[in-house]
């Protein structure tokens, strides 16, 4: 049956459908194609900062047409956009073409209910100035930059192998997580990693990885430090005699690699597409916290994203970064938890242990750690710690007590109580 | 009592629905696709054709050729044709034309409806080419829909139904997706019954595998209750597994 069933589509259907696909393009998988121009078009150890886009690609979103009953279609159709993605890829060339500039891919994202077209555009242009240029055309909801953001850590200072390094840190003592882990492990809670590529063979996070994704092309997936460094301090195992324990040792971790390090510089890169696919991977997959340990530019499709996120019930935390206005981005936005190091002065949000912090690193080892990157992930396991005590007691836990009224610093025991 | 044809239904009126369905598709397909309107299709073969959980081509593979045109006002308009083999040749089994409408609030919920009109060859299992038409209205939320389905002649009979059907899809990663859809038919009026049965359900359970725009699926589906099999041309099970690949243009 299956035999004449191909049969009937080769005798009946495949000239014109032949000739339908060699118009439509070749039999490469468009995602494979973005990466591959990506990896050729962008130098990952080079990547510019400053303000100036040099992989000249925005962001343009248009609103998905309403799903819909269609009657009579093949047996898998469902209610889904995928039957016109085809179509809509199209008007994305379309758009692209208008201004001269080159259609990359389309992401729909239903989260949202927009498409998400990546275009590339002509060095004539700023990568602000392309945005607003596209921004104009009709069925264009908005256009942004692709832009780039960076981790917030300073190097480490100093190496220590397979040491009992928990004591070490100062929120084992200054938040007493030796008594909080007697009640709260964070146990099952899912935090969501947004950062570079987490060691996931790493001891002292076995049983800890839920799952890993990469969303960055930019450069190959291989562990990478401050990813790393960020999930020990959140959920390394605790009690297993080696390293350090991390603030919630029983949550489960979506490691997912939306930025790059810039060779051995422990410097780290996003840009807004991989992020927004990460932070979407992140909200489809339900998890409670997303820890984003990064800042850069104001960006709206970030902004939505987050916006949906805590109306789903999810945390999001992000470092603050004293150099940028309000912090930088994400911390400024209203629906994002900052985190400063302790001392910084800020103004809104949290302080957290953030200088010499022990934690994991690539290749099994551990080392000490300071940023604000740290500080956020402090928060994060404690968020997951609250969410776990939610889970079982009920009431809030997206918010933390402060030790005074006009203060950042937190209040473990009122948290707790 | 077996459902009852009605007087009207006739090769002739077939003949005509069919060439206005070749029409819209046609029409469809050459119109250009305007920054206000897309137009896009589906062709597919599976190894059967089954509607509301019983086999149209008497359990014979089919192709599925689909067209539709969707206006940013809301508006879409399509249809579909369905060849198969099931005779001495190949040949058209059915071809289906549809108007709907529908209206986004917020990017989980849409409500909408519409008008559909079936028409079926003598290739149909039943042996007589039928045309008849339905109404729709629905709403679908996120990965779920739920619409109720009106037929003043169902199946070209005297008899008027209802039909409530839920449908929900999940993505599971990885280019695969699940879907699931359950239905069921009551007789409103008229003569006839499903079976000795005023109310019959059926209901599908399916996985997909996307590769870009080819894409694989596997459906388990199952319908009614009472014996394994009936009559429909050959004997058919009412459980069958339906796979097929489909491309979307």
């Amino acid at each position: 049956m299956i035999a004449r069933a191909f049969v009937l589509l080769a005798a009946l259907l495949m000239p014109p459908l032949g000739a339908g696909l060699a118009a439509i393009g070749p039999w490469v998988p468009l995602a494979h194609q973005a990466a591959t121009r990506s990896e050729a078009d962008s130098d990952p150890s080079g990547a510019n900062t400053g303000e100036r886009n040099e992989r000249n690609m925005i962001l343009v979103m248009i609103e998905q047409s309403p799903n819909r009953l269609r009657p009579g279609t093949a047996y898998s159709s469902g209610y889904g956009s995928a039957q016109t993605e085809a179509a809509r890829e199209r008007l994305g060339r379309t758009i692209a073409s208008e201004y001269d500039f080159e259609f990359v891919e389309l992401w729909p994202m239903p989260l949202l209910g927009l498409d998400c077209i990546v275009i590339r555009f002509t060095n004539q242009y700023s990568a602000a100035e392309a945005a607003l240029i596209v921004a104009q055309h009709p069925l264009v909801a908005w256009a942004e930059p692709d832009d780039l953001y960076e981790t917030l850590a300073s190097v480490s200072r100093q190496k220590h192998r397979d040491d009992p390094l928990a004591a070490l840190s100062p929120t084992t003592d200054g938040w007493n997580l030796p008594r909080l882990h007697a009640s709260w492990t964070g146990r099952d809670v899912t935090v969501a990693i947004i950062d570079t590529q987490v060691d996931v063979d790493h001891p002292d996070l076995a049983g800890r990885i839920k799952a890993a994704r990469n969303f960055a092309p930019q450069s190959p997936a291989r562990p990478e430090f401050h990813g790393t460094e960020v999930a020990g301090i959140i959920a390394a195992n605790a009690g297993n005699g080696i390293g350090i324990a991390g603030v919630a040792p029983e949550a489960r971790i979506l490691a997912l690699r939306a930025c790059w390090q810039r060779g051995s510089s422990r410097s780290s890169t996003c840009t807004s597409l991989n992020l927004a696919r990460a932070i979407n991977y992140a909200i489809e997959r339900d998890a409670k916290v997303i820890n984003l340990s990064l800042g850069g530019p104001p960006s709206r499709l970030l902004g939505e994203l987050f916006d949906t996120a805590s109306r789903r019930g999810l945390a999001v935390v992000a470092a603050y970064d004293p150099t940028l206005p309000m912090g930088g981005f994400p911390a400024s936005h209203p629906n994002v938890i900052a985190v400063a190091l302790m001392g910084v002065s800020a103004g809104r949000g949290y302080v957290a242990p953030g200088r010499d912090i022990p934690t994991t690193q690539p290749g099994g080892g551990f080392h000490f750690v300071s940023g604000s990157s740290y500080s956020a992930a402090q928060v994060s396991g404690l968020l997951a710690l609250r969410y776990e005590r939610s889970r079982n007691q009920g009431g809030p836990w997206r918010s933390l007590a402060r030790t005074r009224s006009e203060s950042r610093e937190i209040d473990i025991a009122e948290s707790f109580d | 009592m077996p459902l009852r044809p009605k007087a009207c239904g006739g090769v002739k009126k077939s003949c005509w629905a069919l060439a206005a369905m070749v029409a819209v598709m046609v029409g469809a397909a050459i119109l250009p696709s305007t920054a206000q309107a897309q137009v896009s299709g589906t062709i597919a073969v599976q190894n059967d054709d089954r509607f509301r959980g019983r086999s149209v081509s008497e359990g014979e593979p089919v192709v599925i050729a689909s067209v539709f045109y969707d206006h940013d006002s809301g508006v879409s308009a399509g249809g579909s044709a369905v060849v198969t083999s099931n005779g001495p040749d190949v040949g058209l089994l059915r071809a289906s034309g549809h108007v709907t409408f529908a209206h986004k609030f917020d990017s989980d919920l849409s409500l909408g409806g519409g008008l559909v009109v079936q028409s079926y060859t003598d290739r149909y299992s039943s042996g007589r080419a039928q045309t008849f038409a339905e109404v729709f209205g629905g709403v679908t939320y996120g990965q779920f829909a739920l619409h109720a389905i009106y037929s003043p002649s169902y199946l070209d009979h005297e008899l008027q139904t209802l039909y409530i059907e839920f449908d929900a899809v999940q993505e599971l990663g990885s280019g695969f997706r699940a879907n699931a859809r359950a239905g069921v038919i009551t007789r409103l009026a008229g003569e006839g019954s499903f079976g000795g049965e005023d109310t019959r359900y059926d209901a599908q359970i399916g996985v997909t595998k996307d590769f870009d725009r080819l894409s694989l699926y596997l459906n388990a589906s199952i319908a009614g209750s009472g014996r394994g099999t009936y009559f429909s041309g050959p004997w058919q099970g009412r459980d069958a597994v339906i796979v097929g690949i489909s491309r979307s243009f």
